[in-house]
């Protein structure tokens, strides 16, 4: 039986209280949404709403899914979602499997030029003029690939599977090839497979940044074909009051409406991230170590 | 090996740097492409142009706009009675959300990509339409406008001559104003009716009944809850002074003779910058007396409108000055709470000297700007669009925009116009968002004409009933009982237009307000701040009086009379 001595025992409950209170600043401001988004606007308007719904009512999700553009910004999101993460994950590891053999005998020939590219294109990028004509110019505006392709080579997220690929047994790889594998298979059958928590992390990070970026869909998007995320940016900005929208105001002006929206653009993610915490505390822990 | 490493990552950075002055050189090259055009036929039959013209355009996308029956910007009830009653077509590329800056960005990537700009599109921020002025894209209207425009449309406008100045550029118009009703803008003081009477007090005249009233909102328990938890006065005043259509300050500065953050005229006829003038010492002195006392909010320093709108809805609130509007927002919260909670206007007390001063907004909202690009026919067809807006003026048929409101703003029920939201399919859709400009036309002298008739409850003849056809409404709608107050807010306000005080300086930013305003405003912030909440005396003021002059302001003052000169 193990002893604890009092000084751990402090430490014990020192950490407790210290964790409690991180977790309610994590928690209290999410119950406070749910809770405006289940009250009645007057309430909210006076400030009345704390943590308990004050009126009780659904009248907000049943306006914010009304929306004739709600839905399909939602779906939108999705498939833009959905295709992000998997072009992404699958271009950025086959990036990362190619640098992740380094230069020289079992490298690649200009290792050191891809690394300059990528390096390069993290630090610096075109900027917002250049960026925007390329990809209107493409053709690709209004179209769902001006959210999925400038953004599917993400540096971070390559450097983080290249490491955890290093760090993989050379010995592992070199029993395929003994086997005789060759270089789609070793990375397919043997890589894959076994990084699946640095996979299950960029995963989550893709998703995520996904799911919330919102300005490339004003930019390169037209108003009636925006993801969710853009769709909410512009329902939230608060317009200026005037005495020729005051009327409407005085009707959408509703901080309820909006929360439930918040809630719904939110509930994907927090759906996902239970599910992959397990792997995404690893998959950082592992990445982050270099040989 | 090495050699080839070496070639490759050259001819990587070589492609890199190519591809990226190709993208550089590619925004010259479109701007040049106009080509001479024959005029085809411009015919107009019975008001309607035939064949149809079309009109390129882009939208800011107004969040309180709402659609029905599936429509949107792209195609709606309005554009179509465009097409078949006008013969214009309007053709919207894209939209864009404008309560952000998503529209403004858009605009301005739109401008240095070098696309062709559509044919013309609403602009609402100064500094947008000074970019697009500046970069030389736009039509001149002067000529345009004298050709084309309606007499009708010219008179509206002549109303307001200081709506062109923000437009202007040596002499010349390169946007065409869209006017806004002022009257109404202006501040009145706003009391809680149920407190007043409750209390057995009167509206204050003066100053000193001011305090007295504030005092009895404060200390004499007016909610009856039994707590302290009531203010007098409620003011937004949140970074910046100026701009919060309630809980406005500048007619409490007013009362002491200066209004900050503002160019008027001085005693020598040059514009002077309200903030340092020596009136706003001794409002902030007595502002910091009123926060002592408790009559205005402990936190007030970061009371926004939002925060004020939040406070009346919560019934904290005595008295505030804003515009007409304040009983329908945020008014209606109140009453969903408390339904014997209103509050009525009345006018601003008389100031320390007698006088009064409080801001009234700017004449437009936004301006139409026009592509130099653009075809004559289009420009044509749009003047003959806006025309027929402004034709509602000449009319005496109400409905002079058939089928256009009908069923979105109201319904036609047994021959009469019915406004009631409940009774309208879908419900109540404001169409006079749907035209280019984004709201209706305005013919200032007449619209507050009727806007007085139907605040004093005077008949309306057809006449008036057209001069209001273009907002989509039809006289007082009495399904809304909370219009009433705004009507009668308008018939308080135009007893002090004395009192109102525009903005004179319209020009563009000058070369040290760019570099300086920023600094200046934060420091003028901080200084009444400070002085409010008693870390300061109020000599503070004159300290900072002489900083600002030495940091930038002196110059900013000559560079806003430089323009003055101009326009004077």
């Amino acid at each position: 039986m193990q002893v604890i001595s009092t000084p751990q025992r402090w430490f014990q409950t020192f950490n407790n209280v210290i964790m409690i209170l991180l977790a309610l600043i994590c928690i209290v401001p999410l119950l406070h949404v749910i809770a405006i988004s289940l009250s009645s606007s007057a309430a909210v308007m006076a400030n009345k709403v704390t943590f308990f719904p004050i009126e009780l009512n659904f009248y907000s999700y049943t306006k914010a899914l009304e929306n004739p553009v709600f839905l399909p910004a939602i779906w939108l999101s999705v498939q833009r979602t959905a295709l992000s993460l998997g072009l992404g994950l699958i271009v950025n590891c086959m990036a990362a499997y190619v640098l992740s053999k380094g230069g020289g005998r079992d490298g690649i020939a200009g290792y050191k030029g891809f690394v300059g590219l990528f390096i390069v294109a993290m630090l610096f990028n075109g900027g917002l003029i250049p960026t925007y004509l390329l990809v209107t110019k493409i053709g690709l505006y209004n179209s769902i690939w001006a959210l999925v392709l400038p953004g599917l080579v993400n540096v971070f997220h390559l450097i983080l599977i290249m490491n955890f690929f290093k760090a993989l047994p050379k010995e592992i790889e070199e029993s395929a090839f003994m086997d005789g594998a060759n270089h789609w298979q070793v990375f397919s059958r043997m890589f894959l497979p076994l990084s699946l928590p640095v996979l299950a992390t960029v995963g989550l990070f893709m998703v995520v940044n996904d799911w919330n970026e919102w300005f490339m869909g004003s930019i390169y998007m037209r108003g009636d074909n925006v993801p969710l995320s853009t769709l909410l940016k512009s329902l939230i900005a608060v317009p200026i009051v005037d005495a020729s929208n005051v009327n409407e105001i005085a009707k959408l002006n509703n901080r309820s409406i909006r929360a439930a929206q918040v809630l719904i653009g939110a509930l994907p993610i927090l759906l996902i991230y239970p599910v992959l915490q397990k792997f995404f505390t690893a998959g950082i822990v592992i990445g982050a170590v270099k040989e | 090996m090495r050699n080839k490493k070496k070639f490759i990552f050259t001819s990587l950075v070589l492609v890199l740097s190519l591809s990226s002055a190709i993208a550089c050189s590619n925004g010259n090259e479109s701007g040049n492409t106009k080509q001479p055009e024959t005029p085809a036929e411009f015919k107009i039959v019975d008001g309607k142009i035939e064949p149809a013209v079309t009109i390129t355009m882009v939208r800011g996308e107004d969040p309180t706009v709402k659609f029905k029956n599936g429509e949107s910007y792209m195609d709606n009830v309005h554009t179509r009675w465009a097409k078949d009653t006008l013969g214009v077509e309007l053709k919207t590329l894209w939209s864009s959300p404008s309560g952000d800056s998503s529209y403004d960005t858009k605009l301005k990537l739109m401008l240095s990509s070098g696309d062709n700009l559509p044919d013309l599109f609403v602009a609402y921020q100064a500094s947008t339409i000074n970019t697009f002025i500046d970069s030389g894209k736009l039509l001149d209207v002067t000529e345009a406008f004298d050709k084309y425009a309606s007499d009708t449309w010219k008179a509206a406008l002549k109303e307001e001559p200081t709506a062109w100045q923000p437009f202007m550029k040596n002499g010349k118009k390169y946007a065409i104003p869209v006017l806004r009703p002022t009257v109404g803008t202006q501040s009145t003081l706003w009391i809680r009716q149920d407190w007043l009477d409750k209390l057995n007090m009167k509206a204050p005249n003066t100053l000193e009944e001011l305090e007295a009233l504030m005092d009895a909102f404060v200390n004499e328990d007016p909610d009856g809850n039994g707590k302290k938890d009531t203010v007098g006065l409620e003011i937004a005043m949140k970074d910046q002074m100026l701009g919060a259509p309630m809980g406005d300050s500048s007619w409490i500065f007013g009362l002491f003779g200066a209004i900050p953050e503002r160019w008027y005229p001085g005693a020598d006829g040059n514009l002077q910058y309200g903030s340092i003038q020596p009136g706003i010492k001794s409002a902030l002195g007595k502002l910091n007396e009123w926060k002592n006392k408790g009559y205005i909010a402990n936190d007030i320093a970061l009371h926004d409108f939002n925060k004020v709108a939040e406070n009346v809805t919560a019934g904290k609130v005595g008295m505030l000055g804003g515009e007409s509007w304040m009983m329908v927002y945020p008014g209606s919260m109140l009453m969903a709470s408390n339904p014997s909670a209103i509050y009525n206007p009345y006018p601003l007390p008389a100031g320390a000297d007698g006088k009064n001063m409080r801001t009234i907004a700017n004449p437009y909202t936004s301006a139409i700007l026009i592509s130099k690009d653009i075809s004559e026919e289009a420009l044509q067809a749009y003047f003959h669009y806006q025309n027929a807006m402004f034709d509602a003026y000449n009319s005496d048929d109400p409905f002079i925009f058939k089928g256009f409101q009908d069923g979105y703003d109201y319904i036609i029920q047994d021959g009469k116009a019915n406004m009631d939201e409940k009774q309208i399919p879908g419900g109540k859709t404001p169409t006079m968002k749907y035209t280019i400009a984004g709201s209706d036309a305005v013919y200032p002298s007449k619209r507050l004409e009727t806007n007085l008739k139907m605040a004093k409850n005077e008949p309306l003849t057809n006449k008036d009933l057209a001069a209001l056809a273009p907002t989509g409404i039809l006289g007082i709608d009495d399904t809304n009982p909370l219009e009433h107050f705004t009507t009668k807010a308008l018939l308080v306000g135009i007893e002090q237009t004395d009192a109102d005080v525009r903005e004179y300086f319209q020009g563009p930013s000058t070369k040290t307000m760019l570099s300086r305003k920023e600094l200046l405003t934060k420091m003028q912030m901080d200084t009444y701040i400070e002085i409010i909440y008693g870390k300061k005396p109020a000599d503070a003021f004159d300290a900072f009086v002489q900083k600002w002059k030495s940091s930038g302001g002196d110059d900013i003052t000559k560079e806003v009379n430089e323009w003055y000169a101009t326009v004077k």
